[in-house]
């Protein structure tokens, strides 16, 4: 058909003397494009690009052809040769690009929100296991709590900050449609469309009462009608742990010299043996736990996906292998995903499609953070002048498979030992899948209906080995598995007409039901035969009913939701929805509530810059609307007995006993959110600059609360809807510019940032935490400690300034603590360039984070000023008083020092930092080799992450202290056919 | 549009009829119980009573606070010298020896008496309601509950209000008598007088009922229930406490006439592995899962299991330092008065450089930090009834009833007479009861105050009247109570 079209117009050219041109259109990534649109300018007739991205066209020399497709920059070329090959470009800001929003998809010039989408190109080129990770700095508004550098751990997400004292503040998960209860971690990366971010009340009221912290919307891949493709993607690299600012323990003859001054400023003599604190000069061993307790990792990951279709049915299909090895002995990640999605279109009315999605994890954890057998705890702690294993000297009972249990306590033991013989792992298998259908009922009038499932089933191991002689001896296991499933269904009827083309409507009514179920069975047991057979079933130890415990949760939810959007002109856009929403979490009397939202947009540019060279875009926004956050326990409402209150009458005898659960309110409901978003996106110069600005304001309303009771009710405290409120507001901007563009070379700079202000306006009483205040005027994050004032030249003791500011070595952590800090940031963002040199493509992002405090804990554990003998210290105490005038700010070091490492602004450090995130290089092989070899494509790629950081603060890393997040380099290799 | 209107109203039509959905909305927890279903059936009320029972476990009462506050805060422990740093947890309670009290120490007392009062009312409250109830099984599931809502004031009272006879007329501050439950209660201290009016009024009723009721088939020995003979040991206890000798000589000849139970001859030892130590000699009778069970009248076997149930560090944690975290040691002012030969010294042990109380050490087992715990066993009355004997001046009564004890530990006999007699068996009460929990309030009782020697704590002497001996009420009741009163401190 396409040849008989070409002949055609070749002739009827041929007969104007038209000369034939013909080329390649190709992305900035060389991938040829297909179905690009090539016209002559000013007539109506143009070809489009075949699979290999070829067109050939009838032109006169002087003529202009127009290259235009979804999504890219349009060009416009003059005809001087017989070929011209083009390399399309990205319009990251075209206003005619579909996206998903709330139940559906919308043209982006339609949106009155505010909105934020993320392609799976940002996403893919970052080396990380978990989707959720590598969403840092992708979108202004959207911060990922890192939390952990675990392989395989899922960060969390804040979306315009924390808007909720007690109840979640986590964003929803939609993933193709369906709420999403999983962990992100199970998600592959290279499966992932888009993840879009609805950010305001117009975009995500639409969820009703679980839209109060935003909605993440995932969408997966999906098959496009064409030729198969199939690809190939595979990386390989190594992680390692970072320590930008040099953080270490002391070796043996610092922490030697240490502790001995510290006896003799305790009046204790250090030689002598008997005094409880025996430590001789020559030591044996010089054993660098924390060196130990590190490894080099590796991560490799290698997908293969194949997508293609015919007119009716489309298809994607994937597996994905990820392994990944922590930087911290005995941690791991494996998991291996399949996926298939089908669309087939029955008729010209009915369409079908379904999804299927599996996947296995395995994390190796640490073995725990703290206590008796914590990884990094033990490495930090154990004195340096212990061997990991056993020697002549060792005491015989304290000798497990080898290793030196001959340790003195003050939590401290065998790092190494509980890495090699514990064990902490978990196995975990999903499923989420769905049907989606769609009618054509009119031209005017469409149904659609998905329903949604997804399993999951997990076992969970920790076991100490019996070897492990740092705790209970004999061993002891646990098992335990969680198994639940969820159902959601949405059901919608679409209208949408256009009058006169120019009013042009759309309604959209719909219901959703959301079903969770979970349960889980946990099983401890002690003492076992063999050390490598820990299966709690081979247990021999003495077993109670406390040893087994279950659990079930649930939670359903209905909902009946309309939208109305009116555009006109295709310039002037209304949207209003409202959402009637019940949950089986709130009582009774207060079950269901309302919500909703409007929007308003308007596309000025096309009224007032039409013929501006400099403005191609313009449009402003507003919306303001209202949205609910029902992550709430579940049955807090309820009045409960709870079990397992047995008595024990002696230690095998076991009457069963219940008793009083909680304050139960029946009145509970959820709590609420009023936004206000001013925006407006721009793109000027011909599209080489564009970009958003955002404004918002957001209310948190109805907040839980948990009021004091006097405690002779039996209960301290009862969750109650407050009138307790915070408001958070803020500014997000987004920019995204060409500073050069070429033929064969292009330079694109792109950078988001967020500004934030939260307040608590208002709390029924103040309340104090150990380092947190609430109360009214304040944060609802801040640090709220003692002022540490330095030593005392003369003494060596530890200063502190009282609520007044008067420095005295007084301390007492309670009156006299002032509100110093925060735990978040007053801004976040990232910068990414992007340079292009023919098949060459250079990368590299910067992510900042600017104005939280971070309490290092790590530091105050190993600073203790002598109190906590025998610990290993912070090598930061070399640096401790000595003799009267030392000036210095650790004070000096005494056995049982009564004022050594308290909780004050001493460990408080600015947690701001700058960090080189991504740096990518990658390179596609030439056209003509690869084809000559039947690819299509072939590009080979560098990648580190997380190479660089700036930050004060002195630990591993200011984002986690319990796992630091490593440092990764890969390899990679991505081939297309 | 009208194919519109019409298709939306079939859309509503089948979204209404497919889900009924406030059925949909009522998710059933399915590993608790309705409060409204507990009291259906007399198996549910035998359910909440053991769980009462449980509540005398937690970490404020049994499980750890009220168990050692009696000793910590008195002459008779001491901080040991490797944990005099140690901070104010509230677990360890070494502010009980400084008795410099700031507001939060006390907290987990009186919470936890409470929640145990506040499950007893709910079974004083339901329990007509239960349809398939046995009288018998009722009467003596209200009996029951009446001595543990009763006991748990005493202990409140005890700790919270200053001595029964600190004013003439018990009119100074006892703490609220709560027989109801009620979420928005708010209530005001009543007086020492009222609050004993009460206890006694309940302990005298449930007396009656369980003099002559049947037990409920429950697994345990007997001792770990109160039947009679543990009501009325506990009622001899209340009134030896108010210093109202006469009646609780009366429950206490009750109890050690016709109760059954008789005194340890003869302590005996052997050795144990102890973890860390080596193998150690301990007092037989006083060792494994249950103890002195011959004269045992009510014990209770304090297990960690289900840590919002009891504490996660029992007693015998904070006592013993087996992971180096022991808060509390025996002071010398007490050691001391231990002969040499007396058997009760294996009581005790070096770790480190104190003396350690290792009066309960457990069953050297899989749950090494489980421990029995004997809350009033049959030797307390004797030393009572000896103590009122003397105070009667009859000196041979009471001196034969002091010796039982002072024997079978090996110790000299007491010869003293007259008011010598009366201390000397108060020191022996001191000995033999030594961390049981008693010793602050023996002082109290006794009005005196107490001079450590063995002292690193900021006061080592106290006079009598003192603020000190009535702590304070816990700052958290104040957050939510306005009524409420505090002590001076």
């Amino acid at each position: 058909m396409k040849q008989i079209l070409f002949l055609l117009l070749s002739l009827f050219s041929f007969g104007l003397q038209a000369q034939q041109v013909q080329g390649t259109v190709t992305d900035e990534n060389n991938s040829p494009l297909i179905s690009v649109t090539v016209t002559v300018e000013g007539t109506s007739y143009g070809v489009v690009t075949d699979f290999d991205g070829n067109y050939t066209i009838n032109a006169n020399t002087g003529d202009v052809l127009v290259f235009s497709y979804l999504g890219f920059i349009s060009q416009k070329i003059s005809v001087n040769s017989t070929t011209i090959d083009v390399r399309m470009v990205e319009d990251a800001n075209a206003l005619d690009e579909v996206m998903v929003v709330a139940f559906g998809t919308s043209k982006k010039r339609a949106i009155t929100g505010a909105l934020e989408s993320i392609k799976t190109e940002e996403i893919i080129k970052q080396p990380q296991a978990n989707l959720s990770n590598s969403l840092q700095g992708l979108a202004p508004g959207l911060q990922v709590l890192e939390g952990s550098g675990q392989p395989g751990e899922s960060a969390g997400f804040l979306i315009r900050g924390i808007g909720s004292l007690s109840a979640g503040s986590g964003p929803l998960i939609v993933v193709d449609g369906a709420i999403f209860t999983g962990g992100l971690s199970q998600l592959n990366p290279n499966d992932i469309e888009s993840v879009n971010i609805l950010k305001d009340a117009s975009s995500a009221s639409i969820y009703g009462s679980k839209a109060a912290n935003g909605v993440v919307l995932i969408t997966t891949r999906m098959g496009k009608s064409g030729v198969t493709t199939y690809n190939i993607n595979s990386e390989y690299g190594v992680t390692e742990n970072t320590n930008p600012n040099n953080f270490r323990v002391m070796n043996t003859s610092e922490y030697v010299s240490y502790y001995r001054e510290a006896m003799q400023n305790a009046g204790i003599d250090p030689d002598d043996s008997s005094s409880g604190f025996y430590l001789p000069l020559n030591q044996n061993y010089n054993t660098n736990w924390v060196d130990e307790a590190f490894q080099t990792g590796y991560f490799q990951k290698h997908d293969f996906s194949a997508s293609g279709g015919t007119e009716k049915t489309a298809f994607f299909s994937s597996l994905g292998y990820t392994d990944q090895k922590g930087s911290i002995i005995g941690t791991g990640f494996e998991r291996i995903t399949g996926m298939l999605n089908l669309n087939h279109k029955a008729s010209d009315k009915f369409d079908i499609g379904t999804k299927v999605q599996l996947s296995y994890r395995k994390a190796d954890d640490l073995i725990a953070t703290g206590g008796r057998s914590g990884q990094l705890s033990g490495a930090f702690n154990t004195a340096p002048t212990e061997p990991i294993f056993a020697d002549d000297d060792t005491n015989p009972a304290l000798i497990g498979a080898g290793y030196n249990f001959d340790i003195p306590s003050n939590a401290q033991h065998n790092p190494i030992a509980s890495a090699i013989l514990n064990s902490n792992v978990s196995d975990t298998w999903t499923m989420n899948s769905n049907v989606n259908l769609g009618y054509q009922l009119t031209p005017e009038i469409r149904a659609e209906a998905l329903a949604n499932y997804y399993y999951f089933s997990t076992i969970q191991k920790a076991s100490i080995n019996k070897f492990y002689l740092a705790e209970t001896e004999g061993g002891n296991s646990e098992e335990t598995r969680s198994n639940g499933n969820n159902f959601n269904f949405v059901g919608t009827l679409n209208y949408n007409k256009t009058f006169n083309e120019i009013h042009e409507f759309g309604l959209k009514l719909g219901y959703e039901t959301t079903r969770e179920r979970s349960n889980l069975l946990s099983v401890a047991a002690s003492d076992f035969i063999f050390s490598n057979l820990n299966d709690v079933g081979l247990a021999i130890g003495e077993f109670s009913p406390n040893d087994i415990v279950t659990g079930s949760d649930g939670l359903s939810t209905n909902g009946y939701f309309a939208r109305l959007n009116y555009a006109y002109k295709n310039k002037l856009f209304v949207e209003g929805s409202v959402r009637n929403d019940g949950a089986s979490n709130f009582g009774p009397n207060s079950r269901r509530g309302t919500f909703g939202a409007v929007g308003l947009s308007y596309v000025l540019s096309d009224d007032f810059f039409e013929d501006s060279d400099f403005v191609n875009n313009l449009k402003v926004r507003a919306s303001y609307g209202s949205s609910g956050n029902n992550n709430i326990g579940n049955f807090l409402w309820r009045d409960l007995y709870r079990l397992g209150v047995d008595y024990a009458a002696g230690a095998s005898n076991f009457n069963g006993g219940i008793a009083i659960n909680s304050a139960a309110n029946p009145n509970l409901k959820w709590e609420k959110n009023l936004q206000l978003d001013l925006g407006v996106d721009f793109s000027l110069m011909q599209n080489k600059l564009n970009g958003s600005l955002d404004y918002f304001r957001r209310n948190s309303l109805d907040l839980l609360f948990n009021q004091p009771l006097s405690l002779t009710s039996g209960f301290d405290e009862q969750t109650v809807n407050s009138g307790a409120e915070l408001l958070n507001t803020g500014f997000e901007i987004s920019l995204n510019a060409y500073l050069f563009r070429n033929e064969s070379f292009s330079w694109n700079l792109g950078a988001n940032a967020s500004f934030y202000n939260q307040k608590i306006v208002s709390i029924p009483d103040e309340v104090l935490f150990s380092t947190n205040i609430w109360q009214e005027g304040g944060r609802s994050d801040s640090w709220y400690l003692q002022r540490y004032d330095g030593v005392d030249p003369a003494t060596g003791d530890a200063l502190y300034l009282d609520a007044n500011g008067v420095s005295s070595t007084n301390y007492n952590g309670n009156e006299d603590r002032v509100v110093v800090g925060q735990r978040t940031p007053d801004s976040y963002g990232s910068i990414t360039n992007t340079l292009k040199y023919n098949n060459f493509t250079f990368s590299f992002m910067f992510y900042f984070s600017q104005g939280a405090d971070a309490y290092f804990s790590l530091g105050d554990e190993l600073n203790t000023d002598g109190a906590n003998y025998s610990a290993n210290q912070w090598s930061a105490a070399l640096n401790r008083w000595q003799q009267p005038g030392d000036i210095t700010n650790v004070p000096r070091a005494q056995i049982n020092n009564p004022n050594g490492g308290l909780t004050s602004t001493r460990f408080l450090y600015d947690a701001s930092y700058f960090r080189l995130q991504n740096v990518n290089l990658s390179y596609a092989l030439p056209k003509q080799f690869v084809n000559s070899i039947g690819m299509s494509n072939i590009s080979l790629s560098l990648t580190g992450q997380n190479l660089w950081i700036q930050t004060d603060y002195p630990g591993y890393d200011p984002t986690s202290d319990a796992y630091p997040v490593p440092r990764t380099f890969t390899f990679g290799a991505k081939l297309t056919f | 549009m009208k194919n519109f209107i019409k298709y939306t109203l079939l859309f509503l039509v089948l979204v209404f009829s497919s889900t009924s959905c406030e059925d949909e909305l009522d998710v059933i927890p399915e590993t608790a119980v309705a409060s409204s279903s507990v009291f259906e059936t007399q198996e549910g009320a035998i359910l909440a009573l053991n769980g009462a029972y449980t509540f005398l476990k937690l970490k404020g009462i049994y499980g750890t606070d009220f168990a050692i506050i009696g000793d910590a805060a008195s002459d008779n422990g001491k901080i040991p010298s490797d944990r005099e740093s140690a901070g104010g947890n509230s677990d360890r309670m070494p502010h009980a020896y400084l008795l410099n009290l700031n507001a939060n120490t006390t907290t987990l007392l009186w919470q936890d008496a409470y929640i145990l009062i506040n499950n007893v009312n709910a079974i004083l409250e339901n329990i007509e309601n239960v349809s398939d109830i046995t009288e018998s099984v009722k009467s003596r599931i209200i009996a029951e509950s009446k001595v543990l809502r009763a006991y748990a004031h005493f202990c409140l009272t005890q700790v919270f209000a200053q001595d029964y006879n600190f004013t003439v007329d018990q009119s100074h501050l006892g703490v609220p008598i709560i027989t109801e439950t009620g979420i928005e209660n708010k209530p005001a201290r009543n007086t020492v007088g009222e609050v004993f009016d009460f206890i006694f009024s309940e302990m005298n009723s449930a007396i009656s009922i369980l003099e002559n009721a049947s037990d409920l088939s429950r697994s345990g020995s007997s001792y770990h229930f109160l039947d009679y003979y543990a009501a009325l040991s506990l009622r001899a206890r209340m009134h030896f406490y108010t210093a109202n000798y006469p009646a609780a000589l009366t429950d206490a000849n009750t109890v050690i006439n016709q109760g059954g139970y008789n005194l340890i001859d003869n302590y005996t030892t052997g050795f144990y592995p102890s973890s860390g130590l080596g193998d150690l000699e301990f007092i037989n009778e006083w060792t494994g899962t249950e103890i002195v069970q011959s004269e045992s009248i009510f014990q209770l076997y304090i297990n960690e299991a289900g840590e919002t149930t009891t504490t996660n560090r029992s007693i015998i944690d904070i006592y013993t330092s087996n992971n180096g975290n022991a808060a509390h040691a025996i002071s010398d002012d007490l050691y001391d008065l231990y002969e040499p030969n007396d058997l009760r010294l294996n009581w005790y042990k070096i770790e480190n450089t104190d003396q350690h109380v290792f009066k309960y050490p457990g069953d050297f087992g899989a749950a090494p930090d489980d421990t029995p715990y004997s809350v009033i066993r049959l030797t307390e009355l004797i030393l009572m009834k000896a103590e009122i004997e003397a105070r009667n001046s009859q000196d041979e009564t009471a001196r034969t009833l002091v010796n039982l004890i002072t024997a079978r530990s090996n110790a000299s006999a007491i010869t003293s007479s007259g008011p010598a007699l009366i201390e000397d068996i108060i020191t022996e009460r001191r000995k033999e009861l030594a961390f049981e929990g008693n010793r602050l309030f023996d002082l109290k009782r006794l009005q005196r105050g107490f001079t450590r020697n063995d002292c690193s704590a900021d006061i080592c002497t106290l006079d009598y009247p003192n603020d000190l001996y009535a702590w304070p009420i816990p700052q958290a009741e104040f957050n939510g109570n306005p009524n409420m009163d505090q002590n001076n401190y």
